[in-house]
């Protein structure tokens, strides 16, 4: 076996407690290393075809990776992959936390539950396998209180990774949690929702040895010294939250559902404002950079907070009151919502609150207009309780426009169902081929395609042919450094990640590695994800960005005016299928199939020798 | 005739409280602004430093000499300078701080010392011995002067032939006396740089911002270049992570003239009226 792996995975049915292993060879092991590799080509293996994604039978995968444990910084993680019930296609999510140490403790690579409970239950897993607990005691409550209540039962060495009482209603956008860190886009907390399983407890000791420790040793150390240089000093002194002002400033700050790239109040709810607040830095398990800062409100709550929730619970809802996004970030947090999601579908619905598009529908009569605080706040908690509007807002912008119909679909905020991220895609055209094309739907974090940008040079407001290639690179990236797992936030520290990547890998697991293998795992994964994605029904036409926004102009200073035409991102598309080898109309053809060794998981015959 | 010119920079730029050659000026540090100037209407040029000073980089051509006997004013200066230029028939001599110096009123000046062993020119009653053109054979007057001990110009000027060059002459090249201009203060500096560029501001945002505690800073420059050059002079905490002391933007920062698109070359032109805004590359979450 080689270093940093168990060459197992540990399968619950819940439904009955029944658990198998599922051995892991290591051909498979190498081809897509581990986290949302390995989590995709387990959900391709073991999903069946068109599965409902809150069906019993669908799959939820906790995959781990061989780097899990070991001394390189960044690496406690672990990726959530399960069917999306917000969009259908591939559902994969990172998380942090000694959680992932845990559960490799328990000398799995993965966990994978399916089934549904027969009541609300609990999963522990240890060294000895898994077996469910009655969990109607912890029914309701948020996954942080869950956690206190499951560790205070089994005992402090245990962690606990769980939904809040959205996913217990199936909210489509419901996150799963451990330490307040939330598995967050896609709703892959309804999924466990779905199987009546509150959480997850894990505690594990078994050790996995890396095949060269020395070497592991070095480049850990390596690698901490350069987490800590100025590449990493923006996450550390002031976080995510200081890009407020910046998206401003580009006019790349969706504001008021992206009817304008620049926002107002901006300054008041900027992360220099929250500074002014008292506030601690924080760290996930392992991890020397501590990019998390934590403000204390003024009611004496710690909320942790993001650029992402930042702008999606601001400017994007017209909110340019610091007190209220803290608010509504701690309830999401509370409920176990994604607060991309709930921020874009409430802007939606307060968009078509404004336009008239809500005109006779009682259920709906409460939405509030942008800008409306308290509003904000009231329909937050009815979407975590599935009440009034919250019901259908539960269900995320993609199913509401479809419901309101009309000339409301053409403005929610979605790619595949999936609400868009922090910037405005017409503000920065690399990223919106990215947000077009990613698999799980508008993601900025399958390529961040930003960094192509602002390169010196390239014209960010245009659309054109280089930008297909550089979204495609950058999405290889991402995909090893998923697969790896390694935080994103250490991007800026390596020269060359594959080349760095292929030299850790091949430290802990003692294959021989290099630079070309890596970057072909990564191209591995981006297509198998896709595979997927294209066995579950995707069709060409998906692969876009709402229509408003390839309609629209841009409004916002520096970038008044700027458009994006839907013909251009259809020729930005074309080049990015041709630079990942697909056909012309994003098929992946059998050649590459092969190539890339995903017979197994395609349904493509092999050929014979 | 062969034209020399030397430019003396090593004073102690006491009351600038920092080595004057080091001063950014535009896209330059001052010291090589007034080297190119003079070099593009003189035969060679020679730049008089202290020993041990550190220099910012100079053309290939442009050959330092040593000024062994500091503090001695500017007739110490000239001695090694118009010892390193003795194949030149006369030679322009300046100091690092004239930031205007121009072709016109070197030409003005070679063209009055013809028949004369030195042409200063004159203003307001003064001599201004660092705007004159020296032959290089006063170099034994000037020791001697040295070494007695009498420091002072207008010893020279008394003893060997001396055109001034008077106000009126001047002006008619120079109409505001510009290349007189010299900076000794910071005051004169930013009055300098004020003459020369414009104002433009630039934007600051995430560490940058918190670093230098401000989220605007005024700079006076016309390239890239010039501004980061400013920038990282008036904000000190910015270096070596945003910019680097040389002015150009840290890894992992860019720059913005107006905010659509981003440059890194040096000289990339800025105008008053479009900011220049500094953003860390790192912009995703
Ligand atoms: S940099 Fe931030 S997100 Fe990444 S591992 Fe460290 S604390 Fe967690």
């Amino acid at each position: 076996m080689p270093g940093g792996y168990h060459g197992r995975a540990l399968h619950v049915d819940v439904g009955d407690g029944a658990t198998r292993d599922l051995p892991l060879a290591d051909d498979v092991l190498r081809r897509v290393v581990g986290g949302v590799g390995l989590g995709a080509w387990l959900l391709a293996r073991l999903a069946p075809v068109g599965v409902a994604p809150l069906a019993p039978e669908a799959p939820l995968v906790i995959a781990l990776s061989p780097l899990v444990g070991s001394p390189l910084t960044t690496s406690a993680k672990f990726a959530v992959v399960a069917k999306s019930p917000l969009t259908e296609r591939i559902g994969d999510a990172l998380a942090s936390d000694r959680f992932a140490i845990e559960l490799k403790g328990c000398g799995v690579d993965a966990l994978v539950v399916t089934g549904r409970a027969a009541a609300w239950s609990l999963l522990v897993v240890d060294e000895r396998g898994a077996r469910l607990e009655p969990a109607q005691d912890l029914v309701g409550l948020s996954s942080a209180d869950a956690e206190e209540r499951v560790r205070a039962r089994l005992g402090d060495s245990w962690r606990f990774f769980g939904i809040g009482p959205a996913g217990e209603r199936l909210v489509r956008f419901a996150t799963i949690s451990g330490d307040a860190r939330h598995a967050g886009r896609g709703g892959l907390g309804a999924v466990l929702g779905s199987k009546r399983v509150k959480g997850i407890a894990v505690r594990g000791a078994r050790t996995c040895p890396v095949a060269d420790r020395e070497r592991v040793l070095a480049l850990a150390r390596d690698l901490s010294a350069r987490s800590l240089g100025p590449a990493t000093a923006k996450y550390r002194e002031l976080g995510t939250v200081t890009n407020l002002l910046v998206m401003n400033r580009l006019a790349a700050l969706p504001t008021r559902n992206f009817q304008a790239g620049s926002f107002e109040h901006a300054d008041a709810v900027s992360g220099e404002a929250l500074h002014a607040l008292p506030s601690v830095r924080r760290h996930c398990a392992a991890c020397t950079i501590g990019c998390e800062h934590v403000f204390t409100t003024s009611s004496g709550r710690a909320v942790r907070m993001e650029y992402e929730g930042l702008f999606a619970l601001g400017p994007l809802c017209g909110i340019g009151d610091r007190d209220v996004v803290l608010a509504a970030s701690a309830l999401c947090d509370d409920a176990g919502i994604d607060v991309i999601s709930a921020g874009g579908t409430v802007a939606f619905a307060m968009e078509c609150r404004e336009r008239g598009l809500l005109a006779g529908r009682a259920e709906l009569a409460d939405v509030p207009a942008f800008g409306d605080g308290e509003g904000l706040l009231r329909t937050l908690r009815r979407i975590a309780a599935r009440e009034a509007e919250g019901d259908l807002l539960a269900e995320g912008s993609r199913r509401l426009g479809d419901l309101l119909g009309g000339a409301a679909p053409r403005l929610a905020p979605h790619v595949k169902g999936l609400e868009l991220p922090g910037y405005d895609p017409r503000a920065m055209q690399t990223l919106a081929l990215g947000l077009a094309v990613a698999t799980r739907g508008a993601d900025h974090n399958r390529s961040s395609a930003y960094e192509e940008d602002l390169r010196p040079g390239a014209d960010r407001f245009r659309a054109d042919a280089s930008k297909g290639p550089a979204a495609a690179a950058a999405e290889v990236r991402a995909a090893v450094l998923d697969s790896l797992i390694l935080c994103k936030f250490l991007r800026g520290v390596f020269a060359d990640v594959l080349a760095e990547g292929a030299a850790m890998l091949s430290a802990v697991t003692g294959w021989d590695v290099d630079r070309a293998e890596m970057e072909r795992v990564g191209r591995r994964v981006v297509t198998l994800r896709k595979l997927w994605n294209v066995r579950e029904g995707w069709t060409r036409d998906e692969d876009t960005l709402p229509p408003r926004l390839l309609e629209e102009p841009l409004r916002g200073a520096a970038g008044d005016g700027v458009t994006l035409s839907r013909g251009d991102l259809v020729r930005m598309i074309a080049s990015y299928y041709a630079a990942h080898g697909w056909t012309p109309e994003g098929a992946v053809p059998d050649a590459l199939v092969r190539e890339l060794g995903l017979d197994d998981v395609a349904g493509v015959e092999k050929e014979s020798p | 005739m062969r034209r020399g010119a030397l430019v003396l920079c090593g004073g102690r730029s006491r009351r600038m409280g920092r080595d004057k050659a080091w001063l950014p000026f535009g896209g330059e540090r001052l010291l090589q602004r007034v080297v190119a100037r003079v070099a593009a209407c003189c035969d060679e040029v020679v730049v008089v430093a202290r020993p041990g000073q550190e220099l910012p980089p100079l053309p290939a051509d442009v050959r330092v000499a040593h000024d062994e006997l500091p503090d001695q004013g500017p007739l110490g200066g000239l001695v090694p300078g118009l010892r390193a230029l003795a194949a030149c028939d006369a030679c322009f001599a300046t100091s690092c701080d004239a930031p205007f110096v121009s072709a016109a009123v070197i030409d003005l000046l070679f063209a009055r010392v013809t028949d004369h062993d030195v042409a200063v020119a004159e203003s307001g009653g003064f001599t201004h011995p660092l705007s004159a053109v020296y032959r290089p054979h006063v170099v034994p007057a000037l020791e001697r002067l040295l070494a007695a001990g009498r420091l002072r110009p207008v010893f020279l000027y008394d003893e060997v032939a001396t055109a001034r060059v008077d106000e009126h002459a001047l002006r008619a090249v120079d109409p505001e006396l510009d290349a007189l201009r010299n900076v000794n203060t910071p005051e004169a500096y930013e009055d300098a740089l004020a003459r020369a560029f414009p104002e433009l501001s630039v934007e600051l945002y995430d560490i940058a911002r918190a670093r230098a505690g401000r989220a605007v800073v005024p700079v006076r420059a016309d390239t890239l270049r010039g501004a980061l050059l400013q920038l990282a002079r008036l904000c000190p905490a910015l270096a070596p992570d945003v910019v680097t002391a040389d002015g150009a933007l840290a890894a992992h920062w860019r720059a913005s003239v107006g905010g659509a698109s981003f440059v890194d070359a040096p000289d990339t032109p800025l105008a008053g009226d479009a900011p220049l805004i500094v953003i860390s590359a790192l912009a995703g979450g």
